[in-house]
C-alpha cells in the first residue's frame, strides 16, 4: 500500500453513472438493513434512486449519531492567521492573482484574535493559513500554537500540505487535529482547477492526511469542495478516503466535512449543482457508512439548513465565524468566502439547546 | 459439501467444522464422528506417553490424510507453548499448531499476552499458528500482525457449553478484521450456536465437548455438520431487508420540500 | 545409575543407545517424539545417541484433545 490513491485509482475508469442507473430500491433497502456497511454499500446509498429513501436514511443516521455521539455538537471557530498564497486555485478568494491587501498576523495580533474568540466561550479553534511557505512557515505556525495554547484547549490546523516531520512537530507542540480538503478527488478534473503553485501536486496533497496520521495527529478531517466536480463521485471518494484512514490508523479520529462552494472574490460558478436534498443524502449516507466518524458543517451553509442538519448526523459546527484574517478583531479584511450563517456562539448554543442538543465547548485538552 | 470446502493454513479442508478429539470415553468412535461431521481436520494434544495407553493410539483413530491441529494445552507461558509446538511438529504430521496458553485452572481462559508472544515466535519458525484467544480487538490485531493464520476467539469458557457469550466481541473482530479467518472455538454447546457463529461470518467453528459429551456423539456430529453448513449458506445468501419501524409522522427531511432547493 | 524419563527417576540400562532403550520399552515403532536434555532429537539420530546418567528424557505423543 503506497497510499490512499491505490484505493481510489481503480475507480478513475469506473462508470459511476451506469452503476447508479442499475441500483434498485430493494437493493437500497437491503443496504439500510445491514448493520455494517462496506464501501460498495455506501456507493449504492449515493445513487440518485436512494434519495427516495431519504427519510429512512435520515432516521438511521440520527439513530447512529445518537448512539455514538449522543445529542451533542462540538463548537469551534476558524482563525485565519494569514491570507498570503502562491497558488492559483481558480475558485478561491485568496488565490495569488486576486488583488487585495494581504495580511499575516503578528503573534501579538494572533493573541488579540484569540482573546476575542475566547471571550465567546469557545475552547476549540482551527487556525488557517494560505499557502506561502516563505511567509507562513512551520516555525511561524509553531509560534502561533504557543500563543493559542494560552487560550484554547484544542487546536487544529488547516494549512498547506506539510511533511510527516512537520506534522510530528506540530503534534508534539499541541496541535491535535488537521483538516485537509482535497477539493477535487477526481484526478482528471483536479489539474485545471489548480493550474499552478504547489497545490497543483494532486498526490502530495492527497497523502497529507496520511502523513499527519503517521506524525501523530489525533484527528484528521478530509473532504471535497462540493460543486467543483460531480458531487456523488466526490462524496464516494471522500468516504473511501476516510474509510482508508480509519482502517490504516485505527487510533486516529477521522472526520469529514462536506463544504459547498460559496460566493467569493473573483466569483467562480459551480460546475455541479448540489442542492440541499443532495447534501442531506451525502451526510446521512456517510453517517450510516461510518458511524463513528465526525461530520463537520461550516458557515458555508445558511442558518435554516444548519439548524435542520443538527439532527441528521452532524457532530461539529462553527460559530461566531469570520473568514478574514484577524476578522474577529478587524472585520474590514477580505474574506476567503462569504459566510451564510453569521450567528454568534451564544446564538448557536441557544439554537442547539432548543433542539435538545448540548453544545460542547471543550471535548479535549492538548495536555492529555 | 461444496459450499463449505475452504483453504486455510496451506491446507484444503472439506468442512468449516473442526472437531476436537478429547473427552471421549472410547476413542474408537472417532472415525465415525469425523465421518458424520464431514470434516478432515481435528485437534489433538501433546502429552507424555502412557505406556499402557500406547495400544490404541489416537492417530490410529484418525483417518490418514486428515489435517492435524495439535494444541499446546498444558502450557501456562509462551515459552512452554513454544516448546510443545516444536515437539508437536517433530512428530512429522504437519506444521499447524493451536496456541493455547492457559494459566487459570478454573475457567481455562487463555492468556492473550502470552499467546501473542508464542504466536510471534512460532510464526517466525514457520508454523501455521492458530491462536486460541479471549476475543479482544487489540489482541486480535497483534496476533494478525504476528503472522497468525487465523484467530480463534472463545465463545464461552472451555467445556461450558454456554454458547456465544462473547457474541458482541466476536462481531467486532469480524467487522474489524475482514481479511482474517475467525474460527470460533470453545463454548459452543449446540448446533444452533454453531449456525449462529457461521451466520455472523465466522470462517469456521471448533467443537469438542458438545459432541464428545452427547449421548450419541455420532448423531450430534452430524447435527453440527448440518448446522455449520446452514449457517454458512445463510451468510453467503445475505439476510434480506427488514423494515422494522413505520415512518413517523414528523419526518426529519420534511424541511427539504418546504423550502425551495438551492 | 539413573536417568529421568518423563519426570521419573529410572534405572539406566548398561551401554545403551536411545534406540535400544526405546525398543526395550516397545516404543520404537510407535508415533513418539523425543526430547533429550531439552533438545528435540530426530528419529534418525536415536541409533547414535548414548544415554548417560542424569539425562532428562521426555517421550511425548499425540493424545485426544480439544
Amino acid at each position: 500500500m503506497s497510499g490512499v490513491y491505490d484505493v481510489l485509482q481503480p475507480y478513475e475508469a469506473f462508470d459511476f453513472d451506469a452503476f447508479w442507473a442499475e441500483v434498485t430500491l430493494p437493493e437500497v433497502d437491503a443496504v439500510l438493513a445491514k448493520e455494517r456497511l462496506q464501501p460498495a454499500d455506501y456507493l449504492k446509498l449515493l445513487a440518485p434512486v436512494a434519495a427516495e429513501r431519504l427519510e429512512e436514511m435520515a432516521r438511521r443516521a440520527q439513530a447512529e449519531t445518537r448512539k455514538h455521539f449522543g445529542r451533542t455538537i462540538q463548537l469551534f471557530t476558524p482563525l485565519y492567521v494569514s491570507d498570503y498564497c502562491i497558488n492559483g486555485c481558480v475558485y478561491c478568494g485568496f488565490r495569488h492573482n486576486n488583488e487585495f491587501r494581504r495580511r499575516q498576523l503578528t503573534l501579538a495580533e494572533v493573541d488579540a484574535e484569540a482573546r476575542a474568540i475566547s471571550r465567546t466561550g469557545l475552547k476549540h479553534v482551527l487556525f488557517l493559513t494560505g499557502e506561502h511557505p516563505g511567509k507562513s512557515t512551520v516555525a511561524y505556525m509553531l509560534d502561533c500554537v504557543e500563543v493559542l495554547k494560552r487560550h484554547f484547549s484544542s487546536i487544529s490546523i488547516e494549512v498547506y500540505s506539510l511533511t510527516e516531520d512537520d506534522y510530528r512537530a506540530l503534534a508534539a507542540a499541541g496541535v491535535d487535529g488537521m483538516t485537509m480538503y482535497q477539493e477535487v478527488y477526481q484526478r482528471a478534473l483536479y489539474g485545471p482547477l489548480h493550474p499552478w503553485g504547489p497545490k497543483s501536486d494532486y498526490l502530495y496533497r492527497l497523502n497529507a492526511p496520511e502523513r499527519a496520521c503517521r506524525g501523530g495527529m489525533r484527528s484528521v478531517t478530509v473532504g471535497a469542495l462540493l460543486g467543483l466536480a460531480p458531487w456523488r463521485r466526490e462524496a464516494f471518494y471522500t468516504g473511501l478516503h476516510a474509510y482508508y484512514l480509519q482502517q490504516q490508523y485505527p487510533g486516529t479520529e477521522v472526520q469529514i466535512a462536506p463544504p459547498r462552494l460559496r460566493p467569493c472574490l473573483g466569483g467562480f460558478p459551480p460546475a455541479d449543482a448540489v442542492n440541499d436534498r443532495d447534501l442531506v443524502q451525502y451526510i446521512t449516507a456517510y453517517r450510516i457508512f461510518m458511524p463513528h466518524s465526525g461530520i463537520c458543517v461550516s458557515t458555508r451553509e445558511r442558518q435554516g439548513l444548519r439548524d435542520e442538519l443538527v439532527q441528521l448526523g452532524v457532530t461539529k459546527m462553527s460559530a461566531g465565524v469570520s473568514t478574514a484574517v484577524g476578522g474577529h478583531s478587524h472585520p474590514e479584511q477580505e474574506e476567503q468566502f462569504e459566510p451564510a450563517d453569521g450567528r454568534s456562539v451564544a446564538e448557536m448554543a441557544a439554537m442547539l439547546k432548543t433542539k435538545g442538543y448540548q453544545p460542547l465547548f471543550q471535548d479535549w485538552h492538548y495536555q492529555l | 459439501m461444496m459450499t463449505t470446502a475452504w483453504e486455510i493454513g496451506g491446507q484444503k479442508l472439506s468442512s468449516r467444522l473442526i472437531v476436537g478429539t478429547g473427552k471421549y470415553g472410547d476413542q474408537s468412535i472417532l472415525p465415525r464422528v469425523m465421518a458424520a461431521a464431514q470434516t478432515n481436520a481435528v485437534t489433538v494434544a501433546v502429552r507424555r506417553i502412557n505406556p499402557a495407553g500406547m495400544q490404541e493410539h489416537i492417530l490410529d483413530c484418525i483417518p490418514k490424510g486428515a489435517v492435524l491441529m495439535p494444541n499446546t494445552s498444558g502450557a501456562r507461558t509462551a515459552e512452554e507453548a513454544v516448546r510443545i509446538a516444536r515437539l508437536a511438529r517433530a512428530a512429522g504430521c504437519g506444521d499447524w499448531i493451536k496456541v493455547e496458553v492457559i494459566a487459570d485452572a478454573r475457567y481455562l481462559l487463555p492468556d492473550n499476552a502470552e499467546t501473542i508472544k508464542a504466536t510471534e515466535q512460532l510464526a517466525r519458525e514457520g508454523f501455521q499458528v492458530f491462536p486460541y484467544m479471549n476475543p479482544d480487538l487489540y489482541a486480535a490485531r497483534a496476533l494478525v500482525a504476528a503472522g497468525a493464520a487465523a484467530v480463534m476467539p472463545l465463545g464461552a469458557p472451555i467445556g461450558s457449553n454456554r454458547g456465544l457469550q462473547t457474541k458482541e466481541m466476536i462481531r467486532i473482530l469480524l467487522g474489524e478484521l475482514p481479511d482474517t479467518p475467525v474460527i470460533v472455538d470453545a463454548g459452543i454447546g449446540r448446533p444452533s450456536e454453531a449456525a449462529e457463529a457461521m451466520e455472523m461470518g465466522a470462517a469456521g467453528v471448533m467443537v469438542n465437548t458438545a459432541i464428545a459429551s452427547a449421548n450419541d456423539p455420532v448423531l450430534m456430529a452430524e447435527a453440527f455438520a448440518r448446522a455449520v453448513e446452514a449457517g454458512r449458506l445463510a451468510y453467503l445468501a445475505g439476510a434480506g431487508a427488514r423494515r422494522e419501524e413505520a415512518v413517523a409522522s414528523s419526518p426529519l427531511t420534511g424541511f427539504l420540500s418546504r423550502e425551495a432547493n438551492r | 545409575m539413573a536417568f529421568i524419563v518423563n519426570g521419573e527417576q529410572t534405572p539406566l540400562p548398561n551401554a545403551g543407545t536411545l534406540a535400544g532403550y526405546l525398543a526395550a520399552q516397545g516404543l520404537l515403532d510407535k508415533h513418539i517424539v523425543i526430547e533429550l536434555n531439552g533438545a528435540i532429537r530426530r528419529r534418525d539420530e536415536w541409533d547414535s545417541i548414548l544415554l548417560q546418567a542424569g539425562d532428562a528424557l521426555e517421550i511425548v505423543t499425540f493424545v485426544g484433545g480439544g
